[in-house]
Formats: C-alpha cells, sequence, structure tokens
C-alpha cells in the first residue's frame, strides 16, 4: 500500500523470548529490516524478568514454548507488574502451534497478539504497527490484565482502507489442523466488531 | 471475566506508538522487503543445520525409552519447533509438513497424556526423507508420505478417544 505511513523502528527496544537460537537470529534480520538496530535476546523467562525490570523495552516478543516453561507465565507476570511501561508493554506471542487451546491460552494471558511461526515479515510488520496504534483498552480484574478480549477483529480493511493509517494486504494462510494466521486474529477478539473510522 | 468481578478499564498509549508514529522510518513496503533481504542472507548460514537439526532429533528418539518421559517429550518438542521454523522459514516444503504434523502430533500426546514412541518415530524418519543431503522426493511420494503421517496421528487420537485431556 503505497500510501501508508512511514513507521519510525529507530529507537525501539524490544526484547526477544526464544529459547530456539535460530528463530532469535531470523527474527532479529526482520526486526533489523523494520529498521530496528538491535534486538536484545534471551532465552529463558527467569532472565527475561530481570531483562524487563530494567522498565527499558517498548515491545516483548516472546515464543509459546519456552524450556523453562510456557511464555504464557512470563506474560501473565508482565501483566501483574507496578509498573505502567511493562504492565502496558504491546506483547506478541509466537508459536508453531496454533491448535485453538495454543491460541486462547495465549489470549488469556494477556497478548496482544499471537502471530504464527515461521512469522511472516508482513505478518508481524503489520500486527505490531497494529499493537501500538490500537484504541483497544486494557482490561484489569482479578483473574485477567491485558487488551480487551472483547473486540472482534474483522480483517484489514480491503483496498486503500478507510483512513491513511488502515492496512491492506492478505495475511496468513490456513493449514489444518493448526488455525491460519486470519483465524488466530478473528479468535483473539470474538466479541464485537471493530470499526474503522 | 465472571459476572461478579469488578473490572477497570485502562487507556494506555504505550511507548511504542509514540516512537512508530514519530516521524522518519520506512514504509511498510520498505521495511517488509529489507526484513525479506535480510532472512534471505541468512539461509546460506542456517539451511545446512537442518542437517544437524535432524540428526539431534534421531538420537533423542533413539536413546529415549519406549514409553518417553515429559522431560524427553518437551525436549523433542523443542527440537520439533527448530526444525519446523527453519524449514518453513527457507522454504523447505516437504520438511515443513512433516515438522508440521510432528508438532500437532506431539501437541496430542501432550494434551492426553499418551508417550509411545513409535509414532515419533515414524515422523523421524520421514523428516530425514526431506533432508536436504537426501535425493529429491517425489510429489506423489511427498503426498502419500504426508497423507500416512496423518492416519498415524489419527490412530494415536484413536487410541485417545475416550480420554479426557488432563
Amino acid at each position: 500500500m503505497s500510501k501508508y505511513e512511514s513507521m519510525n523502528f529507530s529507537k525501539v527496544k524490544a526484547l526477544i523470548v526464544d529459547s530456539d537460537q535460530f528463530a532469535v537470529e531470523i527474527l532479529g534480520q526482520i526486526l533489523e529490516g523494520f529498521g530496528l538496530p538491535e534486538a536484545r535476546s534471551t532465552d529463558n523467562t527467569e532472565s527475561a524478568r530481570d531483562i524487563l525490570l530494567e522498565g527499558k523495552f517498548d515491545l516483548l516478543i516472546c515464543e509459546a514454548m519456552l524450556k523453562d516453561g510456557p511464555g504464557t507465565s512470563l506474560v501473565r507476570w508482565v501483566r501483574s507488574q507496578a509498573n505502567p511501561r511493562v504492565r502496558y508493554m504491546p506483547v506478541v506471542m509466537l508459536t508453531g502451534h496454533t491448535q485453538l487451546g495454543y491460541v486462547e491460552s495465549g489470549r488469556d494471558s494477556g497478548v496482544n497478539v499471537v502471530v504464527k511461526k515461521p512469522v511472516s515479515p508482513m505478518v508481524l510488520f503489520d500486527r505490531l504497527v497494529w499493537s501500538a496504534n490500537s484504541p483497544r483498552p486494557f482490561i484489569e480484574t482479578d483473574t485477567y490484565v491485558g487488551p480487551d478480549r472483547r473486540f472482534k477483529f474483522m480483517g484489514l480493511p480491503e483496498g486503500g482502507g478507510l483512513r491513511k493509517t488502515d492496512l491492506d494486504g492478505d495475511i496468513g494462510e490456513a493449514t489444518e489442523p493448526n488455525l491460519s494466521q486470519d483465524e488466530i486474529d478473528g479468535f483473539m477478539k470474538p466479541a464485537r466488531m471493530m470499526v474503522f473510522e | 471475566m465472571k459476572k461478579s468481578e469488578s473490572a477497570r478499564v485502562v487507556y494506555y498509549r504505550n511507548s511504542l506508538h509514540y516512537l512508530l508514529n514519530s516521524g522518519g522510518g520506512t514504509t511498510r513496503e520498505q521495511a517488509v522487503a529489507a526484513a525479506h533481504r535480510n532472512v534471505e542472507s541468512l539461509a546460506v548460514d542456517l539451511l545446512p543445520l537442518l542437517h544437524d537439526e535432524i540428526s539431534q532429533l534421531e538420537e533423542l528418539v533413539s536413546a529415549a525409552p519406549e514409553s518417553l518421559t515429559e522431560d524427553v517429550l518437551r525436549e523433542i518438542f523443542h527440537r520439533q519447533s527448530v526444525i519446523y521454523n527453519l524449514a518453513g522459514t527457507f522454504g523447505c516444503e516437504g520438511l515443513l509438513q512433516v515438522s508440521a504434523s510432528l508438532g500437532d502430533l506431539l501437541a496430542d500426546m501432550i494434551e492426553f497424556n499418551l508417550r509411545p514412541k513409535e509414532p515419533i518415530h515414524v515422523h523421524v524418519r520421514a523428516a530425514r526423507m526431506f533432508a536436504l543431503d537426501m535425493p529429491p522426493v517425489l510429489d506423489e511420494a511427498q503426498a502419500a508420505l504426508i497423507n500416512h503421517l496423518a492416519h498415524v496421528r489419527e490412530f494415536l487420537r484413536s487410541e485417545a478417544r475416550g480420554k479426557s485431556p488432563v
């Protein structure tokens, strides 16, 4: 989409948490392509917590299945922090296993989006921009802290979109029995339609 | 959320929003194209490692007991994820399908607390057929093999029927 606004990733500080060193390398190159000079990474939740406590990060990209436990436990920890920069930071969960239960588990831990592996640069770019710019509020209850789940994403607008910051293009592809990226997006926000203004 | 729970609604603009929209930067098309180029440049170094990853998976499965432990199963899951991601990133379609099938199998095994090694062994042997140093697999043979793996998974699921997810 030629009219799409430029996005400046040059000062974004991202933390990648993934036990797969090759996935980290690939993701790092994707982010570098976006203009993000260097992402920090770690392969376990314990060191991720220590790093995040520095309070310097704008984005967390976390694999759903880490060697020392589920990525969802890290996300729940993030959402329990008092520092708003940590508590409300955009969290992208990556997973190669997109059966409904895995996506549901990610959503209910408080992630902003779930992205299917192997990561497509276009899908990741769109989800990052959407996570940053969406007016979606945070909901805090005794059992859940995270982006409002009562929210239905009806897909990206066709053509040029209704406003210049809207996105277009196809996203994801279906591979049974896993959910496609479209189905994941739809499932993340199951109950109310999002109106593009 | 239960009806009795009170909810607080917070409108918070994260720092990512301000940074991305601070002016300058690149368009979506430029960013995605640059990312693709960067990833392609990794292929020379990472693709040959698929062979090692398959070998490590073979060794892991071969050394494992007939009834797998939770730890071994998770280690296999980790190895499978590595192969799946590399194969998918660099367009190794046959290996991607086999590793995806193995991932589905492992997810079922964890969900239903099933621990037989043989279905995994079948998948690992199939993965070896698609290693880069092996002769190319014909499309028909690939389709038949993937279909066979689907039957292996279905057989395991049939064993799980009647069992509740743990």
